[in-house]
């Protein structure tokens, strides 16, 4: 009976593991949409256009709007998705560049850190000049539109 | 007819019992529109007084230090402690400084007078005052570091792979310069190009002013190439004649580039010195740093060598260093960092240096 019972355990930790291990893959799976305002006429922006935005290098639309870039905290798994896909890099790393660019004064146009994906989405719906990423299957909003999936 | 009657009769009824209750859901979803506006207000209205405070950040450092130098004892250093405020005061005008208190600054004085006991530094390293005009130019007035290769910039501890600077930083291109900045960036296809041009007092003028004429010159370019993770290339330029009349012209080229997690950094400086005395001579120096990066651990190797001048025997220097960076979080980094130094006098003994620090960067 007690081995029965051990057994009965092993299985559930078992379960328990994989389960955990196909969240987190599932989580790191999921699309990323970058989205902006649906007055903002950019209609599609490469990975090489959204790496110049995040790092520091385009700071105005092509209309002379200022770019108002929307980030996500460092753990979230957007961000890392983000940091390694469009950055090459890791995102602690990314966030030490910022840190780096802001103590030495030169950071031009630095991302706002909100804490979810859906303050991302009403604050671009909001800002005309805005642009944020967030999990593809939360875009909701008819006020955005996605101009970038990163898979 | 009837069943016209019917219906008739069915909508008037319907209509006379749901009246009160829309009356009710409309005065109840106005009250709610109108406190959401109200909420949206006063939003607004906080981010436009955070907006307009001065933001406030800094660094703190702190080591201990071992080195089997003669005359070196090992000691807990409280190495800086540096304040940065900025704020933007309109869209076009942005004003930034940098205070910094080195080793703790201990200043006590009666009757006006400075006790000897005194000790630190502090230093007003950064106080410009900018005008932001567009991406492809700026003006800064004011104290601003010297834009001459990387290090110069870009040497700030919680991000810096080492407390101790590469030997001829400093030493070829000035710290810091007090005057005018022109700078700016722009696209060139997918290169980015940036420029720094200034003029200033010159080197070893106090901050209220100059002691001869002539103005120091210097310009910086730097190209970000899209290759690699990273790839930066920068050339920089300086000239001045201090109040001793001596004339110096001063060269740079920097590199920067990731791939992947690997990171290289180097840096080549050279000072012509023309004295009015006729004594002539060159000072240059170089490093070549790498890291390698697991996670939140940085492996860091860099050579160094320094040469005061060309006209002087077994003056060289050289440094090779090995260190460790642990990054807690992006803000605090743990370093261990050791140095074997090099002189080439020989009747220098090589020595080593071995700095424990921690570091915090205090903004966002």
């Amino acid at each position: 009976m007690r081995c029965a019972n051990v057994g009965r355990i092993g299985v559930f930790l078992g379960a328990l593991v994989l389960s955990a291990f196909a969240l987190a893959s599932a989580a790191s799976a999921e699309s990323i949409a970058f989205i902006v305002n649906a007055g903002n006429p950019a209609s599609s922006m490469s990975p090489a256009e959204l790496k110049r935005l995040y790092e520091n290098d385009t700071v105005k639309w092509p209309d002379g709007k200022n770019i108002v870039l929307y980030d996500l905290p460092v753990k979230n798994d957007a961000r890392k998705k983000v940091s390694t896909a469009v950055l090459g890099k890791e995102a602690e790393e990314v966030a030490r560049d910022w840190a780096n660019k802001k103590i030495t004064n030169t950071a031009k146009n630095p991302p706002v850190v909100v804490s979810s994906g859906v303050l991302v989405q009403s604050r671009v719906a909001e800002d005309p000049g805005a642009i944020g990423y967030l999990p593809k299957g939360d875009v909701t909003s008819g006020k955005v539109r996605v101009i970038a999936v990163i898979d | 007819m009837k069943k016209l009657f019917v219906a008739c009769l069915a909508a008037v009824l319907m209509s006379i019992g749901a009246g009160p209750l829309h009356a009710e859901e409309r005065k109840s979803a106005d009250s709610i529109a109108e406190r959401v506006s109200v909420i949206e207000a006063e939003r607004e209205d906080l981010l436009d007084r955070l907006n307009k405070l001065v933001e406030v950040s800094g660094y703190v450092d702190g080591e201990f230090v071992m080195s089997d130098q003669a005359g070196k004892n090992n000691q807990f250093r409280l190495h800086h402690l540096s304040l940065f405020f900025k704020k933007q005061v309109t869209e076009q005008w942005r004003f930034f400084s940098e205070i910094e208190f080195e080793d703790a600054p201990f200043l006590e004085a009666s009757d006006g007078v400075l006790d000897g006991g005194s000790d630190g530094k502090l230093f007003v390293e950064v106080m410009t005052i900018e005008y932001l005009y567009n991406p492809r130019l700026n003006a800064a007035m004011g104290r601003f570091l010297t834009p001459a290769g990387i290090w110069s910039i870009e040497h700030y501890p919680p991000f810096a792979a080492t407390q101790e600077r590469p030997l001829h930083i400093r030493n070829i291109f000035p710290q810091v310069t007090d005057g005018l900045q022109v700078n700016g960036a722009a696209n060139l296809g997918d290169t980015v190009a940036t420029y720094y041009l200034y003029a200033g007092n010159g080197e070893g003028n106090a901050g209220s002013g100059d002691n001869n004429e002539d103005k120091s010159m210097g310009a910086r370019v730097k190209f970000k190439l899209p290759l690699l993770t990273k790839l930066e290339l920068g050339l920089s330029g300086f000239s001045d004649t201090n109040s001793s009349d001596t004339e110096k012209i001063a060269y740079g080229a920097d590199i920067s580039a990731q791939w992947r997690n690997i990171r290289f950094q180097g840096e080549y400086a050279l000072g012509d010195y023309d004295s009015a005395a006729g004594t002539d001579y060159q000072r240059s120096g170089y490093y070549g740093q790498f890291i390698y990066g697991l996670g939140n651990l940085d492996l860091i190797y860099r050579y160094d060598w320094y040469e005061p001048s060309d006209e002087a025997d077994d003056d060289q220097k050289t440094v090779n260093t090995a260190a460790i960076n642990y990054h807690f979080t992006p803000s605090v980094t743990g370093k261990v960092e050791h140095h074997f130094i090099s002189p080439e006098d020989p009747s220098s003994e090589d020595y080593t240096k071995t700095i424990f620090t921690i570091a915090i960067y205090l903004g966002e």
